[in-house]
């Protein structure tokens, strides 16, 4: 083999090497590289907006808050079920004939929808007793950690031909809305 | 003098230092490619390293960012929820207790006037066919007796004066007897609006010994 042959061959291999180097190093760097310097510019992008998600979060959190606030201090628990036997056992006074002479609760109707997500079931409390006994009933009422609407009272003297001195018995007629929200209407107060 | 160009270098010395440069020339290139390819590689192969740590780097700050927007999105969700469940909750519920308003009507109570009948119905805006729909309020009547005019009139003025009462009027007066004594007895008409909202004086400061459980002598 001349001179000149092996030169060229070793320009041919040198050439080679260094083409096959490219072809299996290089290049899929290169390539990987293009494709994340792609996606870099992408999540950049995203990560741009950080500050702003972060500023976003704070004032919907701020704003969740408030409104948990605004239901705790201004809502009272609406129950899946109606509880009627429970609510008559909260308002129930004992009939001792002096005071209460009579307590009698009726549902008057079947219930109905309010507001979407809500049934109203009517109850109707009568009492034969005196003052006390009926405000009792009523502030018993409007404050049972359930929500129960009085939408009706009728208060009058036993016998207004004959009024007299001092506690007076009373004919006296509540007439609650049981709210209450089925489960099948979804949460109700979330 | 002739000039003719003698070369005394031997063919021999000739070839051996035209190998010698050629040698050198390709040393020199293959130094070069074989540099550059390197260099080529080293750089592509930095340049892949760089680019997975930024991307390893964005990509947690980005699932950050998803993280963050994805709990703004689901905290104003909750938030829309609850308002809206305390909208409707307000559509159902009463404004404020019945029984401050028992307690407010019987504070509008002179001295010597007794209650004998008392009454407040809940409408959602169906009872009075001229009313806008949906408009709640509580439609009231008292019934009462009083030592005389002058008292009646205190009662309604009183009352006209409580924020919560609305259109209150004396629908009647008229004399009567109670207990051998003359008396005005008298009936008055209110409404309380439920879409207003208003303070009303707490239920605890209602004083039973005023109210019509107590019927107190008249004209004392």
């Amino acid at each position: 083999m001349s001179m000149a042959t092996g030169e060229r061959l070793t320009i041919l291999g040198t050439l080679c090497a260094a083409a096959l180097l490219m072809w299996l190093s290089a290049w899929p760097d290169w390539q990987a590289a293009e494709t994340r310097q792609a996606q870099l510019l992408e999540l950049e992008r995203k990560v741009s907006g950080i500050a702003q998600a972060e500023e976003s979060l704070t004032i919907e959190t701020r704003r969740l808050s408030e409104a948990r606030e605004q239901r705790d201090r201004e809502c009272r628990r609406i129950p899946p079920a109606a509880d009627v036997a429970g609510l008559m056992q909260a308002l129930s006074l004992e009939v001792t004939g002096d005071d209460v002479r009579d307590q009698t609760f009726t549902v008057m109707d079947r219930s109905s929808e309010e507001a979407g997500r809500f049934r109203v079931l009517p109850l109707r409390v009568e009492l034969a007793a005196d003052f006390s006994s009926v405000w009792s009933v009523l502030e018993r009422a409007e404050g049972l950690s359930r929500l129960v609407r009085v939408s009706g009272l009728e208060m009058s003297l036993a016998d207004q031909e004959h009024p007299t001195d001092g506690a007076q018995p009373l004919r006296a007629s509540l007439t609650l809305d049981v709210v209450y929200a089925p489960p099948a209407d979804g949460d109700s107060m979330p | 003098m002739s000039m003719h160009h003698i070369d005394l270098m031997p063919a021999t010395i000739r070839a051996r230092a035209e190998a010698g440069q050629r040698l050198r020339r390709t040393i020199g290139f293959c130094l070069v490619v074989a540099l550059l390819s390197a260099g080529a590689t080293t750089w592509a192969s930095l340049r892949a390293e760089q680019t997975g740590r930024d991307l390893v780097r964005l990509e947690a700050m980005a699932r950050q960012s998803l993280e963050l927007e994805s709990q703004a999105i689901a905290c104003s969700k909750a938030a829309r929820d609850i308002e809206a469940a305390v909208a409707d909750y307000r559509k159902v519920a009463m404004p404020m207790p019945v029984s401050s308003l028992l307690a407010g009507i019987v504070e509008s109570l002179p001295g010597g006037t007794s209650l004998e009948s008392l009454s407040m119905e809940y409408d959602d805006g169906r009872r009075m066919a001229n009313d806008e729909a949906g408009h709640r309020r509580l439609l009231g009547s008292i019934e009462g007796y009083a030592a005389t005019d002058e008292d009646v009139a205190t009662v309604a003025r009183r009352m006209t004066g409580q924020p919560a009462f609305e259109d209150v009027r004396l629908e009647a007066s008229r004399s009567r007897i109670v207990r051998g004594r003359a008396a005005r007895g008298f009936s008055i008409l209110f409404t309380i609006d439920l879409d207003r909202t208003f303070m009303v004086r707490r239920p605890e400061d209602i004083r039973h010994d005023k109210t019509m459980a107590l019927a107190e002598e008249i004209g004392q």
